[in-house]
């Protein structure tokens, strides 16, 4: 194990229940879990990538004996290949987990992100202008989850990789952590029953039939792609109302 | 007593960040909570007191001023202006224009690459129409209400008003102009290397060429459909500044 990187690492597609997990994880006392923000960019801190290792010790620095660290972001999930090989050399062996998120959800709630900071009314945008941002590379690549993996497998090994999708944590949150924990190689918790408040995201507008048509004809392929690589059938996320 | 003796209110992509970079080199002038504290923009109506912001900008300092650029001031709605000239009447205010056209323009490309992570290529006609058309992007650009709004509080005198044309043109006159209204010495605009004064800076700070998307050419319809919506506004302000703003158009 390095002395400097985190232990393991938490991608989180957008509203995936990243903070939902957080809360879960840090009361865990074999774990020290930082959350950032999705807005956080670990390169525009790190400008040089040989920093990485630095920022890491001063981060991790409060970590306890015989505690992991880690964190969780969304920021990281979408990081290129020479990004992930200096996490890989930062941390050779780095546990990691994927929280997954149906991309036609994760999709419309990235836009409405945008449309706030962009500071619109999400009346003064058309169907026009929701269907450039979806079909945008940077919008799509959030949501090709399967590239995604790819892109990290090619650093990391099969077995560093735990895939939750945000589905299976809604439904069976107290086996989700488990299995987490057991992927992370510390102590699973009580078997208690686990609140899922918080995982869904707060009052966001409903997602309109006719632009879901759009997200699902965008997704598709990365979708099926995706069924593929984890041997579970996923056509729910791509059915329209 | 706290408070900033001076207050850059815009305009949002206009040329601020020259500004600031060029008055963080007068010994005279500071900028104790950086260039922007957007109090009165984003944290007035989160209920943030007025004395948090007042605060920022420390105590006095014996021939010394203090102030801030915040950008996004000019477009402020007359209520919160009203609030600000209650807290800080004496302050001297600034304000800097660009084509407002070119200015829309600029606008729409940072919230295609920041807000949005997208390639102006990925962008359509309908696309921009609808980013353009946006009432806060709209109120920002039209000048001609925003200094109404600050001149209906304040008197027109303590509200100076420059051009982006002439920090192109005639940087150290820019330069002279604005210390003299804020009642800091010119000399630093007299001894500033002509190499400093001819600098291009990004709205992040840094030298250099533009970023990623920032020298997109405005299409031809779109410049014509902007030009439209502020022939009225430039002619007026026109004759209301006494210069010829026709190229703006």
């Amino acid at each position: 194990m390095s002395a400097a990187g985190p232990s393991f690492l938490g991608l989180g597609a957008l509203h995936s229940g990243a903070t939902w997990l957080h809360q879960r994880l840090r009361r865990h006392p074999e774990l020290c879990v930082h959350h950032v923000g999705r807005d956080y960019r670990a390169w525009d801190h790190v400008p040089q990538f040989a920093l990485f290792a630095e920022t890491c010790q001063q981060r991790y620095g409060a970590a306890g004996p015989g505690q992991l660290h880690g964190e969780i972001t969304s920021a990281y999930a979408v990081l290129g290949p020479e990004e992930i090989a200096v996490v890989r050399r930062t941390s050779p062996d780095l546990r990691i987990f994927y929280l997954l998120r149906n991309p036609v959800e994760r999709a419309w709630t990235a836009a409405l992100l945008a449309l706030e900071r962009a500071g619109m009314e999400p009346r003064e945008a058309s169907d026009a202008w929701f269907a450039d941002v979806f079909r945008s590379r940077a919008s799509r690549a959030h949501g090709d989850y399967a590239d995604r993996l790819r892109c990290w497998g090619a650093q990391f090994p099969p077995g560093r990789f735990h895939v939750l999708v945000a589905d299976d944590v809604r439904e069976r949150p107290s086996e989700a952590l488990r299995g987490l924990c057991r992927h992370l190689g510390v102590s699973e918790p009580p078997a208690t029953g686990e609140s899922t408040t918080g995982l869904e995201p707060d009052g966001e507008a409903p997602l309109p039939s006719r632009l879901r048509r759009v997200l699902c004809e965008v997704y598709r392929d990365p979708v099926r792609d995706l069924a593929r690589e984890l041997g579970r059938d996923l056509d729910h996320w791509l059915a329209s109302d | 007593m706290d408070g900033p003796d001076f207050i850059g209110i815009g305009a949002m992509r206009a040329g601020t960040t020259w500004l600031y970079e060029q008055m963080l080199g007068h010994p005279q002038l500071r900028f104790p909570a950086g260039k922007e504290t957007n109090h009165w923009t984003a944290w007035h109506g989160r209920g943030v007191p007025a004395a948090a912001y007042l605060r920022r900008f420390g105590g006095r300092e014996p021939g010394r001023l203090a102030g801030e650029i915040s950008p996004e001031y000019a477009a402020l709605e007359p209520g919160v202006i009203a609030e600000v000239r209650r807290h800080v009447p004496e302050a001297r205010l600034f304000v800097i224009l660009r084509s407002p056209v070119e200015r829309d323009w600029s606008e729409a490309l940072m919230t295609l690459r920041d807000a949005c992570e997208m390639e102006p290529g990925e962008a359509s006609e309908a696309w921009f129409l609808d980013v353009l058309g946006s009432r806060t992007l709209r109120r920002r650009g039209d000048y001609l209400a925003c200094l109404r709004a600050w001149r209906a509080q304040y008197p027109p005198e303590q509200l100076h008003v420059m051009l982006m044309d002439d920090l192109v043109e005639r940087p150290r006159d820019l330069l002279r102009g604005l210390y003299r209204h804020i009642g800091a010495s010119e000399a630093p605009a007299d001894a500033a290397p002509e190499a400093d004064l001819r600098r291009r800076v990004n709205s992040d700070g840094r030298p250099g060429r533009a970023r990623a998307g920032e020298a997109w050419p405005l299409p031809s319809r779109l410049r014509a459909h902007l030009v439209e919506r502020h022939r009225g506004h430039v002619e007026e302000l026109s004759a209301e500044l006494g210069r010829d703003l026709s190229r703006w158009l």
